[in-house]
C-alpha cells in the first residue's frame, strides 16, 4: 500500500493525544509529536484523526462561488473537480418502462484502507437491455488524497462487479479491523471482505448472497443479539420478472394523474425482508422466520435505520416502506423481533394514512436524548418527522417543526446532520421524480428537483433554508442514494449523492460557523470492532447530545461511522458516555474539542448500566 | 372534610367519563353479540381482494378493512382500495369500498344492503356512492383529535350497544344497523 502523509500504516493512528498533521514532512513531524504525546497521556483511550491543513481546503476552494452574505450556508457540487466522475447508469434516461428502472443506488462514506481519512463507494445499475461483456458500467471506490480531490480505486480494490445494484452499507463483520462492504442487487447481493484495502467477494460462502431472484434495497449491520459479531439487515422491495411485468398504463396501477407510466410498487407483490445472524468463522445463517422477521405489515421496503428507540440496550431497526406501512421492529432480546410501528405511532402519518417511505434517517433533534426518525416519501405528500415521546411512543410533528410545507418534492436520501456545528442536528434531503414523464406532460412535479435544506432552530422546529444554502442545494437532480461525512476530517460535514443517469455530486459548505466539535470513532473489543448500536453521549456546554453508531440509514446508503458532534460555543467536554453493545458503559474525560477521536471499550472509567436491561 | 373531597373528585371523574366522546378506544359494548372485525380477520373469503367501480376493478387493501359481524351473521365491511388507476376527480371521493348484507344508517341517513363506493372529502364530507360513482348522499363528517395513533381504516365500537364508528385516519362517521 502506498504511503500517505497522516497515514500509519495498517491500522489508525495508535491511541495517542493531540496532535495535527501537516501535509508536508508529515511523517516525522507526526512521529515526533506522537511520542511527546503518548508520553504525557499513557493509557489514555484517545487518538485523533489527521486532519486537513486549512490552506487547501476545499470548503475554501467552494467559497470562490461566494457565500450570500450572512447565510448558515453555502453548499457548492464540487464532483467533477475532485475526480468524482462515475456516470451513473439506471435504466432508461427519457422513459421507464418497468419500475425496476426508477430506484436508484445508494452511496458509502468509509474509510476502506484506515488511512483515517473517508473514502467514497458508489453503486451502479444497469438497463434493460444490458451491455456487451466488458462494458457494462460497474461500482466505483474513490480514495481520498486528502487535498480535496479523489481518485478512482475501483479496479486495484477489487470491486469492479456490475449489474443491478442498489444499496450498501459498510461493517466490520469479522472484528479484523478493516470495513467490509455489502452491496444489495437485483440478483444476488455481494458481500466483500476488505484485507487491508484489498475486497474479495465471499457472499456465497458466508451464506449472504441470497436467492439471486430478490430485490435488495436497503441494508445495515446491526449485532442483534449483542454477541459481538455484526449481523446483518436486508431489505427487500417486489418480486419483479421483466418477462411478466406489465407494460406502462395497462392497468389501474400504471397509471399516474391519466398519465401512463410504468406499474407499481401496487399491484405487485411484494418480497420479504431478511435477517442473518453472524455466525462467527465468516459463515451467517438466514433468520429470517425464527426472528419474525417476516411477521409485519410492511412490504416494499427500502431503508434500514437502526435504534435503541426505547433506551433497553438492544438494537431496534426502522424500515421505511414504500405505499405501505413502516416497520419499527423491536428487539425481543432474545432473538426474535416484534413490529410495533402501529402502536409506537410511527407506522402511518399522523392523518393515519399510508405514506411511500424512501429514506429515514434516526437523530435526537429536540435535546431530550431519545432517537427520533425522520423519513421521505413520494410527491403529494410531506416527509415526517416522529418525535419519540418516550415509553415506546412517538408523535408526527411535522407540520408543527415546518416540515410540512412543501408536497411537490418526492425525497430519498436524507439525513440529520448538524452543518454549522451549532449543536442541534439539521435535516438535508434530496429529492428527483421517478416518473420522466412528469416533465413531458406537465404533472406538477419535475423529474430534476431541487435538495432541501432545513436548519434546527434549537427550539424543536426547523426552518427551511435551501434558497441561501447555495447552488449545491437549489441546483435540480433527480438523486437517490446520499450520505454524509466530514471528508477531511476539519468539522465541516460535506454531502455525497447519487443521481439518476448522471455524474454524483459532491456538496461542499464554504460557510464555517464559529463553533466547535467533535467526532467519535469507536473500538470495540468486546462488542464488535466499529461499536455499531453503541449509544454515545457527549455532556458539554450544560446539555447531553446523543447518538448512536449506525450502519445503514438515509437512501439505501452508508454515512461515516465516526459520530459527528456540533458543539456550539462549548470549548471543552464535560465528558463523553458511551453505552457499548455489550451492555457495558463508560465515561471518557478530558476529551479535546474540534477533532476525531478514537474510544476503545475498555479504557474508560466504568459506570452503572442505567437504562439498559 | 378528605371524604367530601373525595366524592367530589369521584364525581367529577364520573362526570367526565359520561361526557367523553367515544373514540377509537372505546370497547365492544357488552349487550348483543355484534363483533367488529379487524383487518386480520378479513380475508379475501370474505372480501373480494379486487372490486368493481366505475368501469373497472381496483386491488383492495385488506390490511386497511375493519367491519361488523352482527348477531345474526350478517356482514358489514369496509376495505381501502387503490384508485390510482381513476381520474383525480374520481379519486378524490373514492378512497374505500362498503359491502353490507344488511341495511345501515350513516350519520342518520338509511343506505340498503349492498355494495358502494364511499369517500371523506377535504371539506370533512363524508359521501357514499353507487357502482357509477353517482353520489347518493354526504353527510358531516367528524375529526378525532383525542386518537392517539390513526390508521388508514378501522370500524370500532361506539358509546351505546349497536353504535359504531368509521374511521379513516381520525375522520369517522356513526355507522349502525338500520331497523
Amino acid at each position: 500500500m502506498r504511503s500517505r502523509p497522516g497515514a500509519i500504516r495498517g491500522k489508525r493512528i495508535a491511541p495517542v493525544g493531540i496532535f495535527a498533521f501537516s501535509r508536508r514532512g508529515g511523517e516525522t513531524r507526526a512521529l515526533i509529536l506522537l511520542l511527546a504525546a503518548g508520553a504525557l497521556l499513557t493509557g489514555s483511550a484517545l487518538a485523533q484523526a489527521p486532519t486537513k491543513s486549512a490552506e487547501h481546503s476545499p470548503q475554501e476552494t467552494a467559497a470562490a462561488a461566494g457565500a450570500p452574505a450572512k447565510s448558515l450556508a453555502n453548499f457548492t457540487d464540487i464532483a467533477k473537480k475532485a475526480g468524482l466522475t462515475m456516470q451513473n447508469v439506471f435504466g432508461g434516461v427519457d422513459s421507464k418502462k418497468f419500475i425496476i428502472e426508477t430506484t436508484g443506488t445508494g452511496v458509502a462514506i468509509f474509510d476502506y484502507d484506515n488511512d483515517g481519512w473517508p473514502d467514497i463507494f458508489l453503486v451502479n445499475g444497469s438497463t434493460l437491455e444490458g451491455f456487451a461483456p466488458g462494458k457494462a458500467p460497474t461500482n466505483h471506490l474513490y480514495h481520498n488524497n486528502h487535498d480535496g480531490t479523489f481518485t478512482d480505486v475501483t479496479a486495484q480494490a477489487g470491486l469492479g462487479a456490475s449489474g443491478w445494484g442498489q444499496g450498501v452499507c459498510v461493517g466490520d463483520y469479522d472484528n479484523d479491523g478493516w470495513e467490509d462492504l455489502y452491496v444489495t442487487y437485483y440478483g444476488k447481493n455481494r458481500l466483500y471482505h476488505n484485507d487491508h484495502g484489498k475486497f474479495t467477494e465471499v457472499s456465497a460462502a458466508a451464506g449472504v448472497a441470497g436467492t439471486g431472484k430478490a430485490w435488495g434495497t436497503g441494508c445495515a449491520f446491526i449485532d442483534y443479539n449483542r454477541d459481538g459479531k455484526l449481523d446483518l439487515m436486508v431489505a427487500n422491495y417486489v418480486d419483479f420478472n421483466p418477462a411478466t411485468a406489465q407494460a406502462p398504463g395497462s392497468g389501474s396501477n400504471c397509471m399516474w394523474k391519466g398519465t401512463p407510466v410504468m406499474c407499481g410498487p401496487r399491484g405487485l407483490v411484494g418480497s420479504e425482508n431478511i435477517l442473518y445472524q453472524n455466525l462467527g468463522g465468516g459463515k451467517f445463517r438466514e433468520v429470517t422466520k425464527a426472528a419474525h422477521i417476516d411477521k409485519t405489515n410492511g412490504k416494499f421496503c427500502f431503508s434500514v435505520a437502526t435504534l435503541d428507540y426505547d433506551d433497553d440496550g438492544w438494537p431496534d431497526m426502522f424500515v421505511a416502506c414504500d405505499s405501505q406501512p413502516s416497520i419499527l421492529y423491536h428487539n425481543n432480546q432474545d432473538g426474535t423481533f416484534t413490529d410495533q410501528a402501529l402502536t409506537a405511532g410511527v407506522a402511518f402519518n399522523e392523518d393515519g394514512r399510508e405514506q411511500a417511505g424512501m429514506g429515514a434517517t434516526v437523530g435526537e433533534y429536540n435535546g431530550d436524548g431519545r432517537p427520533d426518525i425522520f423519513k421521505t416519501n413520494f410527491s403529494e405528500d410531506t416527509p415526517t418527522l416522529y418525535r419519540n415521546d418516550g415509553g415506546g411512543e412517538f408523535t408526527d410533528v411535522t407540520r408543527g417543526a415546518g416540515l410540512g410545507k412543501h408536497m411537490q418534492y418526492l425525497g430519498w436520501g436524507t439525513m440529520f446532520f448538524d452543518f454549522d456545528n451549532d449543536g442541534w442536528l439539521d435535516i438535508v434531503m434530496v429529492n428527483g421524480h421517478v416518473y420522466p414523464e412528469v416533465d413531458k406532460f406537465h404533472l406538477g412535479s419535475d423529474y430534476d428537483e431541487s435538495r432541501l435544506l432545513y436548519h434546527n432552530n434549537g427550539d424543536a422546529t426547523f426552518t427551511e433554508i435551501t434558497a441561501e444554502a447555495g447552488p449545491g442545494i437549489t441546483t435540480p437532480a433527480a438523486s437517490r442514494g446520499m450520505a454524509v461525512g466530514d471528508l477531511w476530517n476539519d468539522g465541516q460535514l460535506s454531502i455525497v449523492t447519487n443521481n439518476m443517469n448522471q455524474t454524483p455530486s459532491l456538496l461542499v459548505n464554504s460557510v464555517r460557523a464559529p463553533n466547535h466539535w467533535v467526532a467519535l470513532r469507536l473500538i470495540g473489543t468486546k462488542s464488535n470492532r466499529d461499536g455499531i448500536g453503541a449509544k454515545i453521549t457527549v455532556h458539554a456546554g450544560g446539555r447531553d447530545r446523543v447518538d448512536e453508531v449506525r450502519s445503514g440509514s438515509s437512501y439505501i446508503s452508508q454515512n461515516d461511522l465516526r459520530v459527528h458532534f456540533g458543539l456550539g460555543a462549548a470549548t471543552r467536554i464535560d465528558y463523553v458516555e458511551v453505552r457499548w453493545p455489550n451492555g457495558l458503559v463508560e465515561r471518557f474525560e478530558n476529551v479535546p474539542v474540534d477533532g476525531i477521536r478514537t474510544l476503545t471499550e475498555g479504557s474508560g472509567q466504568p459506570r452503572p448500566a442505567a437504562g439498559s436491561k | 372534610m378528605r371524604m367530601r373531597a373525595m366524592f367530589t373528585a369521584l364525581f367529577v371523574l364520573v362526570m367526565i367519563g359520561s361526557l367523553r366522546a367515544p373514540s377509537a378506544t372505546a370497547q365492544t359494548p357488552k349487550a348483543g353479540q355484534d363483533t367488529v372485525l379487524k383487518a386480520a380477520e378479513i380475508t379475501p373469503a370474505l372480501f373480494p381482494d379486487k372490486v368493481f367501480f366505475r368501469g373497472k376493478t381496483a386491488a383492495s387493501q385488506l390490511r386497511n378493512a375493519g367491519g361488523v359481524k352482527f348477531a345474526d351473521g350478517m356482514y358489514f365491511l369496509a376495505a381501502l382500495v387503490d384508485n390510482s388507476g381513476y381520474s383525480t376527480a374520481i379519486k378524490e371521493k373514492y378512497q374505500a369500498y362498503i359491502l353490507s348484507e344488511v341495511a345501515l344508517e350513516i350519520g342518520g341517513t338509511k343506505l340498503p344492503a349492498g355494495a358502494y363506493g364511499i369517500g371523506w372529502l377535504k371539506d370533512g364530507k363524508f359521501v357514499v356512492m353507487d357502482l357509477g360513482a353517482h353520489d347518493i348522499f354526504s353527510i358531516d363528517s367528524r375529526h378525532d383529535d383525542g386518537m392517539r395513533h390513526a390508521v388508514p381504516l378501522q370500524v370500532v365500537a361506539g358509546a351505546t350497544p349497536g353504535s359504531y364508528l368509521l374511521y379513516s385516519g381520525r375522520e369517522c362517521v356513526d355507522v349502525k344497523r338500520a331497523n
